[in-house]
């Protein structure tokens, strides 16, 4: 059965993400549950992306250092409602764009912080790295920490170990005052962007739509299985274990499905996920492009598989899983979308879209 | 043989003067042909017929629809070779309904005795 599942065109669909961040090898953008144990997941995604970069891979422990640092500074300074499913004020974003990585975090402050937050930032951009070494050490030893770890060792450690100023500028939400930071690491003489004002209407975006996780990148078998972790977790926190293993069925097979058919470019297989919630449920969308010719086998799959309602689904699953040990074509089974769709209950939507090169934005969406 | 689990596909023991075969863990390879067709193979072999009875434990978090398709051609090969001398053992978590439904699945389109157990 098919729902209204993809937000209208002008929405922030994962084909709107998709054109959005066209330029991107690597876009990672999170408003989910923050706490420590998201940390390694996060640190799953970022690797596979940085060894791709052979530029930045000789980099990859500093980057490393710069993407758990960041993150844990929004859990030790980030206020607001919180809970296991996430500070509501604060967005996490990483991505990798010409030659540059760039991390890009929000948090809600304490307004009287503020102050003391921009001098120690516009200190900390002034020194060169003697400079930030000396005050390091004189942080340390005067133990002028902060209640919960100490801010301005962790933003002077950021500036050390990325050898790039910090981005910055506040931002009013209602009576919150948010606190945008964009940390960068590039090894060549790339330009270098500030992307914090581009961050904050993300963040618009994924609040609307209420998305918790988004990935634009490559989806080989190694980058989907770290997504596979980190959206477990989240759901995991949100609605318990056996509603995570729901997700998790549902998910990989979306996102291998895409790693399997998808059209390739440069030896890439670039796709969108977004994870996101809708009263109790959630939503996983994806999307990748393909060709013509993908387009009308799927379209002619999608329309079959729409038509029916779960006991239907359930039947045309059986009779396609018992046909498919007798193909001869051992790589494609057909299965994927059936059972995507009986897995999520029959609940999905698919759109497509006009991409470039006569290729099409195929979306996905599913709800479990 | 025994075949270690990785982040992607699951632990495999095949314990011949006991009668087990175990597939335990997540099975999602890229390539299920890949890890699935030493299984099958085994399957077609006269290791396998010598088998005077087969319990077959399958215990999976996850599995691909690909990984499926090749767990299934396997458990058609046993049914063909061993009929009632083999009989599955099913275990899921007591709350992922979906893997139990998977098995009930695999437990339709097949004559091998089921027995489904939750942990």
């Amino acid at each position: 059965m098919r729902e209204h599942l993809i937000p209208d065109t002008g929405g922030f669909s994962a084909a709107e993400a998709f054109r959005t961040f066209a330029a991107e090898t690597l876009v990672f953008a999170y408003r989910g549950a923050m706490n420590d144990s998201i940390t390694e997941a996060i640190l799953g995604i970022s690797e596979n992306t940085l060894e791709e970069h052979t530029d930045l891979a000789a980099s990859n422990r500093k980057v490393s250092f710069l993407i758990v640092e960041c993150f844990q500074n929004i859990l030790r300074h980030g206020i607001g409602p919180s809970n296991d499913a996430g500070l509501e004020s604060s967005t996490f974003t990483f991505r990798s764009y010409e030659d540059a990585f760039y991390i890009n975090s929000i948090n809600a402050i304490h307004e009287s912080d503020r102050i003391r937050l921009v001098q120690t930032v516009d200190r900390v951009n002034d020194l060169d790295r003697e400079g930030l070494t000396e005050l390091y050490r004189k942080q340390l030893s005067d133990a002028v920490l902060s209640d919960r770890g100490g801010a301005g060792l962790g933003l002077i450690e950021l500036a050390r170990k990325s050898g790039r100023p910090i981005h910055y500028h506040f931002e009013q939400d209602g009576d919150q005052t948010l606190f945008h930071n964009q940390v960068s690491f590039r090894k060549s003489r790339a330009p270098e962007y500030d992307l914090t004002t581009q961050t904050s209407s993300l963040k618009k975006h994924l609040n609307t739509e209420k998305v918790l996780m988004l990935y634009k990148g490559d989806l080989s078998q190694r980058s989907i299985l770290p997504l596979l972790d980190m959206a477990e977790l989240n759901t995991e926190l949100r609605q318990g274990g056996a509603y995570a293993r729901k997700v998790g069925h549902v998910l990989i097979e979306m996102l291998q499905n895409i790693s399997r058919h998808s059209q390739a470019y440069d030896g890439r297989r670039d796709g969108v996920m977004l994870v996101g919630t809708n009263n109790e449920r959630f939503i996983i969308q994806t999307c990748n492009k393909v060709n013509a010719a993908q387009r009308n086998q799927l379209q002619a799959q999608l329309d079959e598989i729409t038509e029916l309602d779960y006991e239907g689904l359930r039947q045309l699953h059986k009779t396609k899983f018992k046909a498919s040990i007798d193909r001869e074509d051992k790589r494609s089974s057909g299965l994927g979308l059936v059972q995507i769709a009986r897995d999520g209950r029959g609940c999905i939507d698919y759109r497509f879209e006009e991409s470039d090169n006569d290729d099409y934005f195929f979306t996905l969406a599913v709800s479990v | 043989m025994h075949l270690k689990s990785t982040a992607d596909t699951p632990e495999v023991l095949i314990d011949e003067s006991n009668g087990i075969l175990s597939i335990r863990g997540r099975s999602l390879p890229e390539d299920a042909w890949a890890f699935y067709e030493p299984l099958i193979l085994w399957g077609k072999s006269t290791e396998m017929e010598g088998n005077s009875a087969l319990s077959i434990e399958l215990q999976l978090e996850y599995f691909n629809s690909s990984s499926g398709r090749y767990l299934l051609e396997l458990l058609s090969i046993i049914e063909k070779r061993l009929g009632e001398k083999a009989h599955v053992i099913w275990v899921s978590e007591a709350d992922d309904e979906l893997m139990q439904e998977k098995g009930q699945e695999f437990d339709e389109l097949l004559k091998l005795p089921f027995e489904f157990r939750t942990i």
